[in-house]
């Protein structure tokens, strides 16, 4: 069986109209299974975002490409992104941000309704289901995007640093309700972070990418048996020597893209 | 509302106390943050000096052509065009003047507003558009629009078509650019959920390019109301045979100002309540805007 995704020799430059070229990825080779929780950890600006947006389609690679084995109809959608950024639509309400690609894609309102409200009580908003997102914090919006990947149904998640920007508390609750949700609709997902604990908490394999130019560095899994409790996942006995195999991979990188400290 | 100046009142007392303390050596107690009613009290007195205002000003009116100091055939004191306005009330001619002049606005603010959201849309999705278009607009644009009326007369005849057409060509520039800008001020990631929803051309522009603009929108709708007014009836001045920028005209020629006054007022009037009307759309239409005011 081919994989469900597959990254073969891949290479990015950004060409900018002024100013020098900056390569950001360099023959990538990466093979992800179906049903696969994959984490891409790395030093900021080693292009894992970049990797992830190719494989969603916004951007495209200098050399090489990227494969998704798809048996998605017309109507479906092959991937769904998560991104960083805050992105839900202010002009929706939650239920309409969340109902909003099952409605461009034209699928039937009552089929969609029952959807959306599986999703939106899923990540706990029912009680918010007619509330405009400049009403929720940001914790609650990050759900929002997050209902709103689920209910398009897609058969590979791509989730871009999606809970970089919030709180500590906030982001192990939205850490359990992701492991929750994948737990039950088994699709691929494909999860950029910076963070070494995210990435043992959620992922079945690890991506290590090395600083700019990207590349990979070492595929490391992540044999913590399912399911996982994020609050007390890090007393588990494999996640220090984990925590330490990662740190260790990636700390020649934060050490260098550091600006220099005078002795 | 609060006064930043009297909040700021307290503080050079500070620095007095602050001296004093210095000089004597004894310590003294500063109370702060104390409601002593002085912010409701100004707030409530400058609620009725707002209301009483334009009252002032008709009232040194009326005075002054009372003692002869303004010349009433030019400038009769308010009570002299409070009679007037009866009078153009009564016969009926203000209120056809109006209904001619709210036509040719709704008309020509109508299809210009509507050209111009449409277009800039448009403009603002599509960069090959754009490249071919927005040379066009942004040449023409400074043109005064209203140099264009003989023209226009020429094209589309005498009467009121001229007036609606250059009407909405002066809406339509004023929407259209700030549409535009809406559409480009849309952020980065907006446009990727469209795009990662596999969106098309026309979903882009009615679920998100029009929503994500439509404060934009608004504002050039408001703007481009003042604008439209000022066209309209320097329009009506040369160009019409009834509607209230020809009552001003005519009665100006006439000597007899009291209809022009009237129809002045009626016009402000009509501004107003087109301008609050436009306002009401446009919480109407941005429910999301509202609820965080």
């Amino acid at each position: 069986m081919p994989p469900k995704i597959a990254v073969r020799s891949l290479s990015k430059v950004f060409q900018p109209a002024h100013g020098t070229a900056v390569e950001a990825l360099r023959g990538i080779d990466l093979e992800i299974g179906e049903g696969e929780f994959v984490s891409l950890i790395g030093a900021s600006g080693c292009g894992k975002t970049t990797l992830l947006r190719i494989m969603g389609g916004f951007e495209q690679a200098s050399e090489g490409y990227v494969e998704i084995a798809s048996c998605a109809g017309p109507r479906d959608l092959v991937t769904s992104t998560v991104f960083q950024e805050e992105s839900v639509f202010p002009w929706l309400d939650v239920e309409a941000n969340v109902e909003y690609g099952l409605r461009i894609r034209g699928m039937a309102k009552g089929r969609r309704r029952e959807i959306v409200d599986h999703f939106i009580d899923k990540v706990g908003l029912s009680a918010f289901k007619h509330a405009y997102p400049a009403q929720l914090s940001g914790g609650m919006r990050q759900r929002v995007s997050v209902a709103r990947a689920f209910a398009n149904g897609p058969e590979v998640l791509l989730m871009d640093e999606p809970f970089g920007a919030l709180d500590e508390q906030t982001r192990i609750v939205l850490q359990q309700e992701v492991l929750r949700l994948w737990s039950e609709h088994r699709c691929t997902v494909v999860f950029v972070t910076h963070s070494l604990d995210e990435a043992i908490t959620l992922s079945d394999r690890i991506i290590v990418l090395s600083a700019r130019p990207g590349q990979v560095r070492a595929d490391i899994p992540v044999e913590i048996p399912r399911p996982r409790e994020v609050s007390s996942l890090r007393a588990h006995p494999q996640y220090a020597g984990l925590y330490q195999r990662l740190w260790s991979l990636i700390e020649a990188d934060i050490e260098r893209s550091r600006p220099m400290v005078a002795a | 509302m609060t006064d930043p100046l009297n909040a700021g009142e307290r503080n050079s007392e500070d620095g007095a106390v602050a001296d004093r303390v210095a000089k004597a050596g004894v310590p003294t107690l500063l109370r702060r943050g104390e409601n002593t009613g002085q912010h409701q009290w100004t707030a409530r007195a400058q609620w009725w000096l707002r209301l009483i205002s334009p009252l002032l000003l008709l009232g040194t009116w009326e005075l002054l052509a009372y003692v002869g100091e303004l010349d009433a055939r030019f400038f009769p004191p308010p009570s002299e065009i409070g009679k007037s306005a009866v009078s153009v009330i009564q016969d009926g001619s203000l209120w056809r003047a109006s209904q001619d002049t709210l036509r040719r606005l709704a008309l020509g603010y109508g299809a210009g507003a509507l050209s111009g959201v449409i277009i800039g849309l448009w403009l603002g999705l599509s960069t090959w558009f754009r490249a071919l278009i927005e040379p066009w607009i942004q040449i023409t644009y400074p043109i005064p629009k209203l140099a264009l009326y003989p023209l226009l007369v020429l094209v589309v005849g005498l009467g009121e078509m001229p007036i609606i057409v250059l009407l909405a060509i002066g809406v339509f520039y004023v929407v259209a650019i700030n549409t535009i800008a809406g559409v480009l001020s849309i952020r980065r990631v907006i446009i990727d959920v469209g795009r990662d929803c596999r969106a098309s051309f026309m979903q882009f522009f009615l679920t998100i390019a029009l929503p994500a603009s439509l404060p934009h929108i608004f504002t050039a709708l408001e703007i481009s109301l003042g604008l439209a007014y000022i066209i309209l009836i320097g329009a009506e001045f040369v160009g019409a045979k009834s509607g209230l920028g020809a009552i001003i005209w005519s009665s100006w020629q006439l000597f007899d100002v009291g209809p022009m006054y009237v129809s002045i007022v009626t016009v402000s009037i009509l501004g107003y309540f087109s301008v609050l009307a436009t306002r009401w759309l446009g919480d109407f239409l941005m429910p999301w805007r509202r609820t965080h005011g």
